[in-house]
C-alpha cells in the first residue's frame, strides 16, 4: 500500500506519542509492583513474627505448668517416700488427680507423668488424654505403666539442675499409651525431681500435641498465607506436603536446606530472619514470597530453636498490580488515539500543495512544457515547483537525443552479424536480435522473457552455465565460453559465447550482454584436423607431405627417427634430398609415371639418411588432387625395411656363395655361366670354362687336418681369384674343386696366360700358420661356343679334360677335345660295367642308423649303396655314381635300391625290428613320368611295409631344377604315404619360398657344415640357420656327419636332436643292424646336454 | 534431580542446541533410559558420561523408601527401565513379575566384581530358575562400633550389646526389622529372617533386655554422633555401616569397627530391569556401565558405600556378611517393636 507523506508523518507522530506514554506507564507499573512486593514481604515477616511470638508464648505457658507440678510439695513427698508404702499410693492418686485436672484445663496437653529413675525409668503417675475432642482423661493403672529410661527426655532431664526445664524436639509420638496421639507430632517439656538429699529421683513431663498448636498457629492466617516449620536440623515439621513432615521419624529425612539453600545462614544462626522471593517456584510449584524466622525455645541450658516460615503465592501479591497495569494500558491507548488525530491533521495541511504538484507531474507528457505548478509560492514548495519546470525542459531535450541514439542502436543490433542477447538479473531474455534468431531459430517474440534452460541450453550444460552466470553476477569480467546449444528445431549446435556483465552506477551487475556465434562447422573441421594431426604425429610410418613440386611441407616424428633429419631441416627441402643414388633416372621416371597416371605409387626405394647411411624403405606415394584433378600435394608413407633387406641379402649370400672361401657356389656358378653364355653369344666372343682340381690336397687334409686344409683352400682361392680379371668368375663346387669362367676372349691364345696364372696361383707355396705348404692344380678347359654344349655339359667336358690333365701328370691344363670326345667313350664302357654289376648282384646296400641323441631312440636308417667290385673291392658311390649321372641306368639302379631297401625292411620286420628306411633318389629318376606308379608297384610288392616308414632323400639342388614337376611328383608320393627328406640341405638353393611349397618332412644338414661347425663360425651359422629354418617351416631336421661326441653336444644345444654319423655308427650291412639297435646307447654327455 | 516443567526443558534443549551442545548424532540419540534409584547411585556426573557414551538420554528418578519404590513400580513397571532394589525387597518384585531376567552376557564387567559377588547363586534371591534377576551394585553392612577409650578388646560378638558392663552406654538403632534379626542372631536361631512366633516373642524379651542396657535408640547418624560425644558411649550398632564410622571419626571419636562373629547384616542394592523396560539392551548397557571401576568407586569415595568392584578399606574377605532376606512377618515385628519402644515391661511379651 502506498503511504502518503501525511500518513507517514501522522504515523511517526502517533508512534512517538504512544511510545513515550507506554514507557511512562510501564515505569509506573513496574515501580508500583516492586513496592507492592516489598510491602508484602514486610507484611509477611510481620505475620511470621506474630506467629513466632504465639509459638514461644505457648511453650512458655507449658513450661510454667511443668514448673508448677515440679514444685508441688506432693511431688517432693512422693520422692521421699519409700517404695510400696501405703501413703505413697495415696499421694500418687492425689497427684494423678492433679494431672487429670490440668489435662482438662489444657486441651493440647496429651499426657502428664511422673517418672522415677527406679525400674528402668518406670512411670509412677500418668494421666492420658483419651481423645482429641473429648474431655475423657484416664489415669493409667499401675500395671500398665511403662519404662522410659532410654528416652532422651528422661535421661537428659534427669541431670538438669533443679528448677531448669527440658524441652524435647518435636517428633512423632512413638509411645503407645492410652492417649490418642501415637504417631502425632509431640513436644515434651520436663523438669527433674530430686529427693530431699538432692539425689535425682525422677522427672515430671508434659507431652503436648503439637498438631493442635500447629493448627492454632495457622488458624488466623489469611487464605493466601501458608506455614512452614522445621526443627533446628531443618527437618520439616509442617509442610504442605504431608509426606515430607517428620521424615526423620519415618526413616527418611527431608530437609528445608535441600529445598531452599538460602535458609542455611538462618539454620546456622548467622541471621535471625530471612525474606525470600522464589520466582521460579522450584520448591512449592509456584512463584512465591517467603519470610522465615528463627524461633528459640527451650530451657536456659538448651539452644533449641525452630524455623518458622510463612509464604504466599506471588500471584496473589501481584493481583493489585494487575489492576494498575490495566489502567496504564487504557491511558496509553487514549494517548495514542489523540496523537494519531493530531498527526493526521498536520499531515493534511502539509501535503496539500505537494499533492497538487504530484498530480500535475503525473499528468505531464514528456516533451510538453510543465504547467500549473504552484511556482508563485514563496516557500520550499514554490522552489520545488520552479526546479521541476527547469528540469522538465532539460529532460525534454535529452529525451529527443536519447530516442535518436536508441533508433541507431536498434538498427545496429538488428544488423549485427553475431547474435546479441541481453539477459536480465533473473537470467531472462531482454533483448534478442535477428542474428540470434538465425542461430537458434526462435523469433524475438518467442525468446523474450525466457530463461536459457527453457529453450537453448541443454540440461547437461546447466551446471557449467550456472557457474558462468554466478561469476558474471558477482561482478566477474567478460566470460568467454564455447557451449553446446539447442536450436528450435532440435539440432545441437556449438556456439561461441562472449558474455559481458552490464553494471549499474552502483557497480552491481544489472544485466548481461551475450554475443553468440554458431561455430558448429568450424569446430567439426577443427576436430577432423586434430584427428588427422594426431594420426600424422603418432603414425609408425614416416610421413612426408610435399607441395606439387616435391618441396617438403611437413614431416612427422617417425620421419625424423628414420631419416635423422629434424622437421626443421626437412621443411622446404626437395624429396630428392633423400636419394641414395642407387636407383637410376629411369626408376624415378617410372615412379613418376605411375604417380601421375594412377595417383599413387608403392614399392621399395633405397634412400639415404642424414648420416649418409643408406636405408631401404617400403613407400607409398600418393598425389593429393583438388576437384580439377590438379595435384596440390604429395603424401609419402614409408617404413624402414633395411633390417629385412639386410637379412635377405645375408640369406642370398649364403645361398650363392661358398661359406669357406666366399667364392660363388655351384648355384651362382650356373647362373653366371648362363649369363656369360648369353653374353658370349651377343658379343661373339669366346667363353672359357676351366675345371680345377687341386693335386695333393687330400694329403694335406689327411696329414695336417681339416683346419689347415681349409686355410690352404682360402689362401689358394684368393690367389686364383686375384689371378683372374674383373668380370671373370671363380667358383668352388666341391672340396678341392673350382671352376673358373672367363669371358670376352677373342683369341684362343688369350686364355693361356690366364690359365698359367691360375696354375701358378695354385702351385705357389702357401704359408698357413707356421707351415709352408705346396699343392698344384690340374685344369680341364673347354671353350664356348666352340664346345656347343649346355652349361652342365660344358662343366662335364671341362671335368673330363681335367681328368686328362691329371693323367698327364698334374699341375697342367688340358683342353677338351671336341672333335674326339674321348671322355664319352670311356664313360660308355663304365655304363656297361655298372649294368653288368647290377645283373651280377655286385651292388649292396649298407645302412647307417639315424638316432635321437637326446632320447636314445633309433629313428631310422639311411640306405647307402656300395659296389662290391670283383677287382677293385668295395667301392664308394663317388666312384661310380657320377658316371651314370643323368643316364637312364641310374634310374634302373635307383629302382633296385628302392626294392632292395623295402625287402630289407620286410626282413627286419619279420625279425621284429620296425625301422623307417630312407634311400637317396636321383632327380632324373624322380622326373620319370611313371615314377609314382613304379614306386607304388614296388611298395605293393612288399605289402608288410608301411609306406609311411619309407622315405626318399632328394638332393635339394636336383629338386630345384624343375620345380613344378618335381613338386608334383613329390606331392603324389606324399599322397601314397611316402615321405621326403631334403638331402645336403644348405649346399644350394635360391629361395626359401620354394621350401614352403615342397612336401618335405625332414631337412638334412649337409655333413660338410656339421663336420666343421666346431671350428668354423660360418658353418656354425649355417647349421643354426638350417635348424631355425626347419623350426620356422615346421620341418624336422637331422644332421649328418656327426663324427664326435662334441658334434652331438653342440647340435643338441642348438635344438637339433636327430643325427647320423660316425660318432653314432658307420654304415653297416642290413644283417648287422638289429644287433646294433639292440645294443646302442647314446653318449652320456648328450643325455645331460 | 528436579523435574523441569516441559516448557523449560524445551527451552534448555533449544539453548543447548544453539550452543552446539545438543543431541549427539548417535543412532540412539532419541532413546531414553529411565532409571529409578536411590540418591547417590546415579549422580549427574555418572549419568552425563553414560549419555555421552551411549547417545541415549537418561532420566533419573529418586526413591526415598522401599514403599516409594514399590509405589512407583507397581504400575507394571511401565514407567521405568532399570531400578535399584535390595535383595530383601527384590523377591517381591520377581514374584509380581515386575522384574525380568538379565542377559549376563551383556554384563561383561561382572568378571571384575569381587570374589564375594562372583557366584550370584550364593547370594539368596538373585537367581531364579537359573536366570539372573539382579546385579549387585552397592552394599553396606551393619557392624559394631566400639569406643577405643572404653573397650579394651574389640568385641567379637553382638552379645556385647547386652553386656551389663556397657549398661547405659550402648546405642542401638530404632528399627523393628533389624533389631529382631539381631536378637535372632544373638539367640542363635537357625534363620534370623524367618523366626517362629515363639522365637519372635523370645526375641522381643531379649530386645527389652537390650532396651534396658542401651542409652537410647537413635534414628540418624547425626543423632548417634551427638549421643556418642555427650554420654561416653561404648558400643554402637552401626546401622549406617561404614558411613557412620566415617561420621564418628570426622567428629573426632576414637573408635574401632568390627564385624561380629555371628556375621554382620548387610543390605545389598542391586540393579534390576523392569518388566516394562523399552530397551532391555540399553538397560543392560547401563548396568554394565555402573560396574565400571571408576563409576563403582564413586560409591565409596563420594558416598561412603561399599561397591562390588574394589574392596572396601579395612574390610576383609573373610568377614561374615549376611545379606538381608525377606522377613517372615514384618508387621508382627513392627507391632512388637512399637510395644518395646513404648517401654512395656518384659512380662508383657
Amino acid at each position: 500500500m502506498r503511504l502518503s507523506l501525511g500518513i507517514k508523518l501522522g504515523f511517526w507522530l502517533a508512534l512517538l506519542g504512544a511510545g513515550s506514554t507506554a514507557l511512562t506507564g510501564y515505569y509506573v507499573y513496574d515501580r508500583s509492583r516492586n513496592l507492592l512486593i516489598q510491602s508484602s514481604q514486610e507484611k509477611l515477616l510481620t505475620a511470621t513474627q506474630v506467629l513466632a511470638q504465639r509459638f514461644s508464648g505457648s511453650l512458655k505457658n507449658i513450661s510454667a505448668d511443668v514448673g508448677f507440678i515440679a514444685s508441688l510439695p506432693l511431688v517432693q513427698q512422693i520422692a521421699g517416700e519409700p517404695v510400696n508404702s501405703a501413703s505413697l499410693r495415696s499421694q500418687e492418686k492425689q497427684l494423678a488427680d492433679i494431672f487429670s485436672g490440668l489435662l482438662a484445663a489444657r486441651k493440647d496437653y496429651l499426657q502428664i507423668r511422673l517418672i522415677g529413675t527406679a525400674n528402668h525409668g518406670r512411670e509412677l503417675v500418668r494421666a492420658d488424654r483419651l481423645g482429641k475432642d473429648g474431655e475423657k482423661i484416664a489415669v493409667i493403672a499401675r500395671g500398665d505403666l511403662q519404662e522410659k529410661a532410654y528416652y532422651p527426655y528422661f535421661f537428659e532431664t534427669l541431670h538438669l539442675p533443679a528448677g531448669q526445664f527440658y524441652v524435647s524436639n518435636i517428633s512423632l509420638n512413638q509411645e503407645i499409651g492410652a492417649h490418642y496421639a501415637f504417631d502425632k507430632p509431640t513436644i515434651r517439656l520436663a523438669m527433674p525431681i530430686r529427693s530431699q538429699d538432692n539425689v535425682p529421683f525422677g522427672i515430671v513431663v508434659i507431652d503436648v500435641d503439637m498438631q493442635d498448636l500447629f493448627d492454632k498457629l495457622s488458624a488466623n492466617l489469611p487464605p493466601a498465607l501458608k506455614i512452614l516449620l522445621t526443627n533446628h536440623e531443618g527437618d520439616y515439621l509442617i509442610n504442605p506436603d504431608p509426606a515430607k513432615t517428620f521424615g526423620f521419624d519415618r526413616g527418611r529425612q527431608f530437609l528445608i536446606q535441600n529445598d531452599l539453600p538460602e535458609i542455611k545462614p538462618l539454620l546456622a544462626g548467622k541471621i535471625k530472619q530471612a525474606m525470600l522471593k522464589q520466582a521460579n517456584g522450584k520448591m512449592l510449584g509456584f512463584p512465591s514470597l517467603m519470610a522465615f524466622m528463627r524461633v528459640p525455645f527451650g530451657g536456659i541450658n538448651q539452644q533449641r530453636y525452630a524455623i518458622l516460615g510463612l509464604y504466599t503465592p506471588l500471584e496473589s501479591v501481584l493481583a493489585d498490580s494487575k489492576v494498575l497495569g490495566l489502567s496504564v494500558i487504557q491511558l496509553t491507548l487514549l494517548f495514542i488515539a489523540l496523537a494519531t488525530l493530531i498527526g493526521l491533521a498536520l499531515a493534511r495541511a502539509l501535503a496539500k500543495p505537494l499533492n497538487l504538484m504530484a498530480q500535475t507531474v503525473r499528468q505531464h507528457v514528456l516533451g510538453d512544457p510543465l504547467e500549473s505548478l504552484p511556482v508563485e509560492r514563496n516557500d520550499e514548495v514554490g522552489d520545488l515547483a520552479r526546479s521541476f519546470n527547469a528540469m522538465t525542459g532539460r529532460i525534454n531535450e535529452q529525451m529527443s537525443a536519447i530516442q535518436a541514439a536508441e533508433t541507431r542502436l536498434q538498427t545496429q543490433i538488428d544488423r549485427m552479424p553475431v547474435g546479441l542477447i541481453v539477459w536480465d538479473q533473473d537470467f531472462r531474455v531482454m533483448t534478442w536480435n535477428p542474428a540470434a534468431t538465425t542461430i537458434f531459430g526462435y523469433t524475438e517474440a518467442e525468446a523474450l522473457g525466457k530463461h536459457p534452460y527453457e529453450f537453448i541450453v541443454p540440461y547437461e550444460a546447466k551446471a557449467a552455465v550456472d557457474e558462468i552466470w554466478d561469476r558474471l553476477l558477482k561482478g566477474g569480467l567478460t566470460a568467454q565460453s564455447v557451449n553446446e546449444n539447442i536450436t528450435k528445431d532440435g539440432r545441437t549446435i556449438i556456439c561461441d559465447w562472449t558474455n559481458t556483465p552490464l553494471k549499474g552506477p552502483d557497480g552491481i551487475t544489472t544485466s548481461v550482454l551475450s554475443m553468440v556465434q554458431d561455430v558448429t562447422e568450424r569446430k567439426r573441421t577443427e576436430f577432423s584436423l586434430r584427428l588427422a594431426a594426431s594420426v600424422f604425429t603418432h603414425a609408425r610410418e614416416g610421413i612426408i607431405i610435399t607441395d606439387a613440386s616435391g618441396s617438403i611441407l611437413d614431416v612427422n616424428d617417425t620421419f625424423t627417427q628414420i631419416t635423422g633429419y629434424s622437421r626443421e631441416e626437412a621443411l622446404g627441402q626437395n624429396l630428392r634430398t633423400l636419394n641414395s643414388g642407387r636407383h637410376g633416372p629411369e626408376f624415378y621416371a617410372a615412379m613418376w609415371r605411375d604417380l601421375t597416371s594412377k595417383g599413387f605409387w608403392d614399392g621399395e626405394i633405397w634412400n639415404q639418411r642424414k648420416n649418409g647411411e643408406e636405408f631401404a624403405e617400403m613407400i607409398t606415394l600418393s598425389a593429393v588432387r583438388d576437384a580439377d584433378k590438379k595435384t596440390l600435394n604429395y603424401v609419402a608413407l614409408f617404413t624402414d625395411i633395411t633390417p629385412m633387406k639386410k637379412h635377405q641379402q645375408q640369406l642370398e649370400h649364403i645361398a650363392h656363395y661358398d661359406a669357406l672361401t666366399n667364392l660363388p657356389n655351384r648355384v651362382l656358378l650356373a647362373d653366371r655361366m648362363q649369363q656369360s653364355m648369353l653374353h658370349s653369344q651377343r658379343s661373339n666372343k669366346s667363353l672359357v670354362v676351366a675345371y680345377l682340381d687341386l693335386d695333393g690336397f687330400k694329403a694335406v687334409n689327411d696329414t695336417r687336418g681339416h683346419n689347415i686344409g681349409d686355410e690352404l683352400l682360402i689362401t689358394i682361392s684368393q690367389r686364383m681369384k686375384a689371378a683372374l680379371r674383373e668380370g671373370d668368375t671363380l667358383a668352388r663346387i666341391g672340396g678341392d674343386e673350382f671352376v673358373a669362367v672367363m669371358v670376352d676372349l677373342e683369341q684362343p691364345q688369350d686364355y693361356e696366360p690366364l690359365l698359367a696364372r691360375l696354375l701358378k696361383a695354385a702351385s705357389d707355396p702357401a704359408i698357413v700358420g707356421d707351415t709352408v705348404l705346396q699343392v698344384s692344380a690340374s685344369i680341364g678347359v673347354t671353350l664356348y661356343p666352340q664346345d656347343g654344349a649346355d652349361a652342365d655339359l660344358l662343366l662335364r667336358h671341362a671335368d673330363q679334360a681335367m681328368y686328362q690333365a691329371k693323367l698327364a701328370g698334374k699341375n697342367c691344363y688340358h683342353l677338351f677335345d671336341v672333335a674326339h670326345d674321348t671322355a664319352v667313350v670311356t664313360q660308355h664302357e663304365s655304363f656297361e660295367r655298372i649294368r653288368r654289376g647290377l645283373e651280377q648282384r655286385e651292388f649292396v646296400l649298407f645302412y647307417q642308423p639315424k638316432v635321437n641323441m637326446r632320447t636314445g631312440a633309433v629313428v631310422g636308417a639311411e640306405a647307402l649303396i656300395r659296389w662290391r667290385h670283383p677287382e677293385r673291392g668295395l667301392l664308394q658311390p663317388a666312384a661310380f655314381l657320377p658316371i651314370i649321372e643323368n643316364h637312364l641306368i641310374s634310374v634302373t639302379l635307383g629302382e633296385w635300391v628302392i626294392a632292395e631297401a623295402l625287402a630289407q625292411m620286410a626282413e627286419w620286420q619279420e625279425a621284429g625290428l620296425y625301422l623307417p628306411v630312407s634311400v637317396n633318389i636321383d632327380a632324373l629318376q624322380l622326373q620319370q613320368e611313371n615314377f609314382v606308379e613304379r614306386l607304388s608297384a614296388l611298395l605293393v610288392a612288399q605289402p608288410d611295409v608301411n609306406p609311411s616308414q619309407f622315405e626318399l632323400e632328394i638332393l635339394e639342388t636336383s629338386a630345384l631344377e624343375d620345380m613344378t614337376q618335381v613338386s608334383g611328383v613329390m606331392q603324389a608320393c606324399h599322397e601314397i604315404g611316402v615321405r621326403f627328406a631334403l638331402d645336403d640341405f644348405g649346399t644350394g638353393y635360391s629361395s626359401l619360398t620354394y621350401l614352403k611349397h615342397l612336401p618335405v618332412k625332414l631337412l638334412k644338414i649337409d655333413k660338410s657344415f656339421v663336420r666343421d661347425m666346431l671350428s668354423d663360425v660360418d658353418d656354425l651359422a649355417i647349421v643354426e640357420g638350417v635348424i631355425g629354418l626347419a623350426a620356422a617351416f615346421h620341418r624336422e631336421v637331422i644332421a649328418e656327419g656327426v663324427e664326435t661326441t662334441a658334434h652331438g653336444t653342440l647340435l643338441l644345444s642348438l635344438g637339433c636332436e636327430l643325427a647320423q654319423g660316425y660318432a653314432i655308427a658307420r654304415p653297416m650291412e642290413g644283417a648287422d643292424l638289429p644287433g646294433w639297435v639292440a645294443n646302442w646307447r647314446p653318449d652320456a654327455a648328450w643325455k645331460t646336454s | 534431580m528436579i523435574k523441569l516443567p516441559d516448557k523449560y526443558s524445551r527451552f534448555i534443549f533449544l539453548f543447548l542446541a544453539f550452543l552446539g551442545l545438543g543431541a549427539s548424532p548417535c543412532a540412539s540419540a532419541n532413546e531414553v533410559l529411565r532409571v529409578l534409584a536411590w540418591d547417590g547411585y546415579a549422580d549427574p556426573e555418572i549419568v552425563h558420561t553414560f549419555e555421552r557414551q551411549s547417545g541415549a538420554t537418561v532420566e533419573v528418578t529418586y526413591v526415598n523408601s522401599d514403599d516409594d519404590l514399590w509405589n512407583k513400580l507397581k504400575n507394571n513397571g511401565r514407567d521405568y527401565d532399570v531400578f535399584a532394589v535390595n535383595t530383601a525387597e527384590l523377591q517381591t518384585y520377581i514374584n509380581h513379575g515386575l522384574s525380568v531376567p538379565i542377559d549376563m552376557g551383556d554384563i561383561s564387567n561382572h568378571a571384575q566384581q569381587l570374589s564375594r559377588f562372583q557366584n550370584y547363586a550364593t547370594i539368596k534371591g538373585l537367581v531364579h530358575n537359573g536366570k539372573t534377576y539382579a546385579v549387585p551394585y552397592a552394599y553396606s553392612e551393619m557392624g559394631l562400633i566400639y569406643n577405643r577409650k572404653l573397650v579394651k578388646h574389640p568385641p567379637r560378638s553382638i552379645a556385647a550389646m547386652w553386656a551389663p558392663e556397657y549398661r547405659g552406654r550402648v546405642l542401638a538403632f530404632n528399627t523393628s526389622n533389624h533389631n529382631f534379626t539381631l536378637a535372632g542372631q544373638f539367640m542363635g536361631v537357625k534363620n534370623p529372617f524367618r523366626m517362629t512366633n515363639a522365637e519372635l516373642n523370645k526375641a522381643a524379651r531379649e530386645l527389652v533386655k537390650l532396651r534396658r542396657n542401651v542409652l537410647t535408640f537413635y534414628k540418624t547418624t547425626e543423632e548417634a554422633t551427638a549421643w556418642f560425644k555427650k554420654y561416653n558411649v561404648a558400643l554402637v550398632f552401626a546401622n549406617y555401616g561404614t558411613q557412620q564410622v566415617k561420621a564418628l571419626r570426622d567428629a573426632g571419636a576414637d573408635i574401632g569397627y568390627v564385624i561380629p562373629r555371628e556375621g554382620a547384616l548387610a543390605w545389598l542394592d542391586c540393579w534390576a530391569i523392569s518388566s516394562g523396560a523399552k530397551d532391555r539392551k540399553l538397560a543392560e548397557s547401563w548396568i554394565n556401565y555402573t560396574l565400571g571401576k571408576s563409576v563403582s568407586e564413586r560409591l565409596t569415595t563420594v558416598h561412603g558405600l561399599a561397591n562390588t568392584i574394589t574392596p572396601f578399606p579395612e574390610s576383609s574377605p573373610s568377614d561374615k556378611i549376611i545379606w538381608l532376606e525377606p522377613l517372615e512377618n514384618p508387621s508382627r515385628r513392627k507391632a512388637l517393636w512399637d510395644k518395646i519402644l513404648s517401654g512395656d515391661p518384659i512380662e508383657a511379651f
